[in-house]
C-alpha cells in the first residue's frame, strides 16, 4: 500500500519541523548555559580578586612584623 | 581531599574538556562530509532511499552534538563548581592568616601606630557629615521668622484673644492712632475727656464745674428722645453703674473695663439725681445741653400704658 503524495509531504514537514525544534532547543540550552557559566566565572573572578588583596596585605603585614 | 579535588580541577581543566571540545569538532568534521555524500548521492538516482538515510543520518547528528553539549556543559559545570570551593577554602586560609595577624599585633602592640591611619580616615567621614548638618541648619532661619512674628504679633495678638483684656488694648490702639493721625481730626472742638486716673466722684465734680458747652445740638437730638431706654451700662466691677456709658479707662483698680459699645447713636441717659456726663471726645455724640434746659424725660417706664386697641 502506497501511501498518498500529500501524506508523505506532510510526514517529511514533521521530520523537519522536530529537527528544527530540537536544533531550537539546543541553542536555547546553549544560551542559557553561556549566562549561568557567565556568572559563575564573574563570581569566581570577584572571589580571586578579594583574595589577591586580602594576600597583598597580609604579605606586607608579614613584612613589617618580620622587620 | 583538597588533593583530589586539584587533580580533578587539573584532570578538568587539562584532558577532559579539551579532549570533549576535540571529539565536538571532529564530530562537526564528519557531519559535513556526511551532508557532502547526501548532497551527491541525493542528484542521482533512487532518491527516496537516499532521502531515508539522509533523515537517519540527521537524526544520528543532531542527537550526536546534543549528547556533546551535555557532556562539555557538565564538565565545564564541575569544574566552575571545583573552582568555586578551592577559592572558598583559600579565602578561608586567609581570614585565618589576617586574623593570625591581627592577633599578633595586638600582642606586640602594633595597633597602637595603625590608629592615626584609622582616625584620618574616620575625620574624613566626620567633615562630610558636619557640611551635610550645617546644610540642614537653615531651621534656624525660621526661628528668625518667629521673632519677627512676635514683634509684629502687637496688632495680630489682640485678634486671636477673645478676652476683655485684648479687646481694650485694641481699641487703645486705634483711639491712640486715630488722635495722633493729622489726616482724621476728632469730631468737634470738645476738649480731651478726663485722665483715666480720676475716680467716679471726681468726675462729677468736675462735671458740675466745667462750663456748659455752648455749640448747637447736633439734628439727631430729637431723634435721640424717641429711641428706646438706654441699654444697660457696661460692666465694671468697683464704679456703680453710671447713667451713661463712660468713656472707659484703661484701668480703674486695676480692673480693664470693656470698651464702650460701638453703637453711637446712644439713646438719652435715664433719669437720675447725677448731672448729665460730660461727652466722649472721640465719639459723635451732641455736647450736653445747657443748665438752663428742662429735666430730661421720665423713664419709659414711668409714662402711663399705651390705650388697648379696639
Amino acid at each position: 500500500m502506497t501511501k498518498a503524495p500529500i501524506q508523505k509531504d506532510w510526514e517529511e514537514r514533521e521530520f523537519i519541523e522536530s529537527v528544527t525544534l530540537n536544533i531550537q532547543k539546543i541553542i536555547d540550552f546553549l544560551n542559557k548555559f553561556e549566562l549561568s557559566t557567565r556568572n559563575k566565572l564573574a563570581t569566581v573572578n570577584e572571589k580571586i580578586l578579594t583574595l589577591e588583596r586580602q594576600v597583598d596585605y597580609l604579605e606586607a603585614s608579614f613584612k613589617t612584623v618580620s622587620e | 581531599m583538597t588533593q583530589d579535588q586539584t587533580l580533578d580541577i587539573n584532570v578538568y581543566s587539562q584532558t577532559t574538556i579539551p579532549n570533549s571540545l576535540n571529539e565536538l569538532m571532529d564530530n562537526h568534521g564528519k557531519l559535513q562530509q556526511i551532508s557532502q555524500y547526501c548532497k551527491g548521492a541525493y542528484a542521482g538516482a533512487e532518491t527516496a532511499n537516499i532521502y531515508d538515510q539522509t533523515q537517519s543520518y540527521a537524526k544520528n547528528a543532531l542527537m550526536n552534538v546534543a549528547y556533546h553539549i551535555q557532556n562539555i556543559g557538565t564538565h565545564l559545570t564541575t569544574l566552575l563548581q571545583l573552582q568555586a570551593s578551592e577559592v572558598e577554602k583559600i579565602d578561608l586560609k586567609v581570614k585565618y592568616l589576617n586574623q593570625r595577624v591581627e592577633m599578633i599585633h595586638e600582642s606586640t602592640g602594633v595597633n597602637v601606630f595603625k590608629a592615626p591611619t584609622a582616625a584620618k580616615q574616620y575625620k574624613s567621614t566626620l567633615k562630610d557629615r558636619q557640611i551635610e548638618v550645617e546644610d540642614i541648619r537653615p531651621p534656624a532661619k525660621f526661628v528668625r521668622k518667629q521673632v519677627a512674628y512676635s514683634i509684629g504679633g502687637d496688632g495680630i495678638a489682640p485678634n486671636n484673644n477673645s478676652n476683655g483684656g485684648g479687646a481694650s488694648l485694641s481699641h487703645s490702639q486705634q483711639l491712640s492712632h486715630s488722635s495722633s493721625a493729622p489726616s482724621s481730626p476728632p469730631i468737634g472742638s470738645t476738649p480731651p475727656p478726663p485722665p483715666p486716673s480720676l475716680s467716679s466722684s471726681q468726675q462729677h465734680q468736675q462735671q458740675q464745674h466745667s462750663p456748659p458747652y455752648q455749640t448747637p445740638p447736633p439734628p439727631g437730638v430729637s431723634k435721640r428722645t424717641s429711641m428706646a431706654p438706654p441699654p444697660p451700662a457696661p460692666h465694671s466691677l468697683d464704679v456703680p453703674a453710671p447713667p451713661r456709658p463712660v468713656r472707659p479707662t484703661p484701668t480703674q483698680n486695676g480692673h480693664a473695663i470693656p470698651p464702650p459699645p460701638s453703637n453711637f447713636d446712644l439713646p438719652p441717659p435715664p433719669p437720675s439725681n447725677f448731672p448729665p456726663p460730660p461727652p466722649p471726645s472721640n465719639f459723635d455724640l451732641p455736647p450736653p445741653p445747657p443748665s438752663n434746659f428742662p429735666p430730661p424725660p421720665p423713664p419709659m417706664f414711668d409714662f402711663p400704658p399705651p390705650p388697648p386697641p379696639n
